[in-house]
């Protein structure tokens, strides 16, 4: 281990972390985070980080134990809204009885996101929504989906705006299932 | 959400139960049952969720689903309700299946009766033939009316669940009444159908009439009307409906398929984003971590860089220098200019100011002598008082110079 702290592979797997990086099942250093999970874990939290490890899910990430600033809020909250409008665009877009859950989300041929989120194809309800947090044209919306793919959520997997989604999104889907979870016990 | 929106979310959750309270007598159930009943509907429920919901259904608003009738512990399902769904139903403009069923009835009957009139055992009336006939012609035309305005108003109901400006609500609860009246239709086109068997038992009559040799040829060439009419409407119909219901089925499959909590929970932030605001949504803000340099950053690039080196250092092998002592030099201090400048000033002339400052300090290097010789000159600062000779080598230890030679005369 100290070997590879000491290699500049390990300078760009904790730089790719404290940028947001979702390192996933498939990433090659999975099994080097999960080997020396404590070690790291004690490392980070010296820090101010706690190494999260969703083990279901099957991606490490890194958590700030201290609060954000504003900017942050921004990208999260941007970065979470462009996801609830992905799921209620395919769940308006997707006519057969199929079930949008995160296993449909995770299908390795992607979502034409480009084409789906963009202004042009967007109903104005939604597309409001985006004006409101920021997004304001499709550049924008690009931008978010490139910032998305710098923490591993998304890859955009060929030049007519096909994009797939990650493991890594399952924190969002997580969060997505608290309001309904939510919505259920203000009711009940 | 909206008031309307919200009841008619609760008609939606309770579909089942309301229906089974529909069925009972005066619509009337006591509490423990109704609380039975929520359970059997929802077994995933918990005692306090189930009281929650009952007590949700008796103080829906504008008005209560179930009317708490406290005195003997019951409670009614609000007439409002079956009006509501009665009128929802009415508003789809799609003819029942019970009326098709009927006119279908119509025609088997008559197709019967002609049929029981040829085989009778006398003379068969053909006035009666002919007066069935035309009961058949009226149904026939009957049901090619029906086909074409249950056409249109599943185009128009397709239209109306597309549109993204009716409450989602609204929608939902249109698409399951359609599916309702649409369900008994489908079984009714079906190869096998009903409708298919009738038709053919009625061309099978219609063709007894024209191979019976008794009968006239005005009657023969009704009976051959009224088979092709048959066959034209029967085809109609089914392919009116099943391009119908080809339009409409994406969009029933839309809002009927189940929605998932991420679905579900997908569209409560969206809403709560549009009423309140993202501020509301409280979304973790550790979503995201640190994104190059920021003023505030609590970790800088820079202090980043710095710790890979410190940690880069740690790792690399310390090598170890010998030191010996035999090589040790000895400290020299710097020479003096100041007192050296005064010196020289004090004499009338020195031949080689050079030479006169390495006699005086024998062990420094040449180096530092040649820069005591210039600093002394610009401290006495009379370039005249200078007298430049002849190239002259200097040479102290390994270093060596080969400079013109400068003297000082006051």
């Amino acid at each position: 281990m100290r070997d590879r702290i000491g290699s500049g592979e390990f300078q760009k797997l904790l730089w790719g972390l404290l940028k947001g990086e979702h390192i996933d099942i498939d990433s090659e250093d999975y099994t080097y985070l999960e080997e020396g999970f404590t070690d790291f874990q004690n490392s980070f939290r010296s820090l101010g980080f706690n190494l999260k490890h969703e083990l279901g899910s099957g991606f490490f990430y890194l958590q700030r134990i201290k609060v954000a600033d504003s900017t942050e809020k921004r990208h999260a909250n941007q970065i979470s809204t462009l996801f609830f409008i992905t799921v209620q665009v395919l769940q308006d877009k997707e006519t057969s009885k199929i079930v949008i859950d995160l296993p449909y989300l995770l299908n390795n041929n992607g979502f034409p996101l480009e084409h789906l989120l963009s202004k042009r194809t967007l109903p104005n309800h939604l597309s409001r929504i985006f004006n409101g947090i920021g997004i304001k044209s499709d550049e924008d919306m690009i931008s978010v989906l490139t910032r998305m793919q710098s923490m591993k959520m998304v890859e955009k997997i060929s030049d007519n705006g096909i994009w797939r989604f990650r493991r890594g999104i399952a924190r969002l889907e997580q969060l997505a299932r608290s309001y309904a979870e939510e919505t259920r016990g203000e009711e009940e | 959400m909206s008031r309307n929106a919200k009841f008619l979310t609760i008609l939606l959750e309770n579909e089942e139960l309301l229906a089974s309270i529909a069925q009972e007598s005066e619509h009337r159930l006591s509490i423990l049952k109704l609380k039975e009943r929520i359970s059997q509907f929802n077994p995933e429920l918990n005692h306090e969720q189930i009281d929650k919901r009952a007590d949700k259904l008796i103080s829906s608003e504008p008005f209560p689903i179930l009317q708490d009738f406290s005195k003997d512990g019951d409670v009614v399902l609000h007439e409002k309700i079956t009006e509501l769904f009665l009128w929802l139903s009415n508003q789809l403009y799609i003819v029942h299946d019970k009326i098709i069923q009927t006119l279908v009835e119509t025609i088997d009957l008559a197709s019967n009766e002609i049929r029981e009139e040829i085989n009778s055992e006398g003379k068969f009336n053909t006035y009666l033939i002919s007066i069935k006939m035309d009961e058949m012609f009226r149904a026939l035309s009957q049901l090619r009316n029906i086909s074409e305005q249950n056409k249109r108003a599943i185009a128009t109901q397709t239209q109306n669940l597309r549109d993204k400006n009716v409450d989602y609500e609204f929608r939902k609860l249109t698409a399951g009444i359609i599916e309702n009246h649409l369900e008994p239709l489908r079984m009714m086109i079906n190869d096998d159908s009903f409708i298919v068997q009738v038709i053919d038992d009625a061309d099978t009559t219609l063709g007894i009439i024209r191979g019976n040799s008794t009968i006239s040829e005005d009657l023969k060439s009704k009976s051959l009307r009224l088979s092709k009419d048959m066959s034209r409407t029967s085809t109609k119909t089914r392919e009116d409906h099943l391009s119908a219901f080809k339009s409409i089925q994406p969009f029933l499959d839309a809002f009927l398929k189940k929605q998932t909590d991420l679905v579900v929970g997908s569209q409560k932030a969206l809403n709560i984003m549009n009423q309140f605001g993202v501020k509301h949504l409280d979304i973790p803000s550790r979503i995201t971590l640190i994104k190059g340099t920021r003023a505030n950053n609590i970790f800088s690039d820079l202090a980043f860089k710095k710790w890979f080196i410190r940690v880069n250092r740690s790792a690399e092998e310390v090598q170890l220098k010998p030191i010996s002592v035999e090589q040790a030099t000895t400290y020299v201090p710097p020479i003096p200019i100041s007192r050296l400048s005064v010196n020289i000033s004090t004499h009338s002339e020195v031949q080689d100011l050079l030479i006169f400052i390495m006699e005086k300090y024998p062990n420094h290097e040449l180096r530092y002598c040649i820069k005591a010789m210039v600093d002394c000159m610009v401290k006495i600062n009379n370039f005249n008082r200078l007298k430049f000779g002849e190239i002259t080598p200097y040479v102290r230890g390994k270093e060596c110079l080969e400079v013109a030679s400068i003297g000082y005369e006051r």
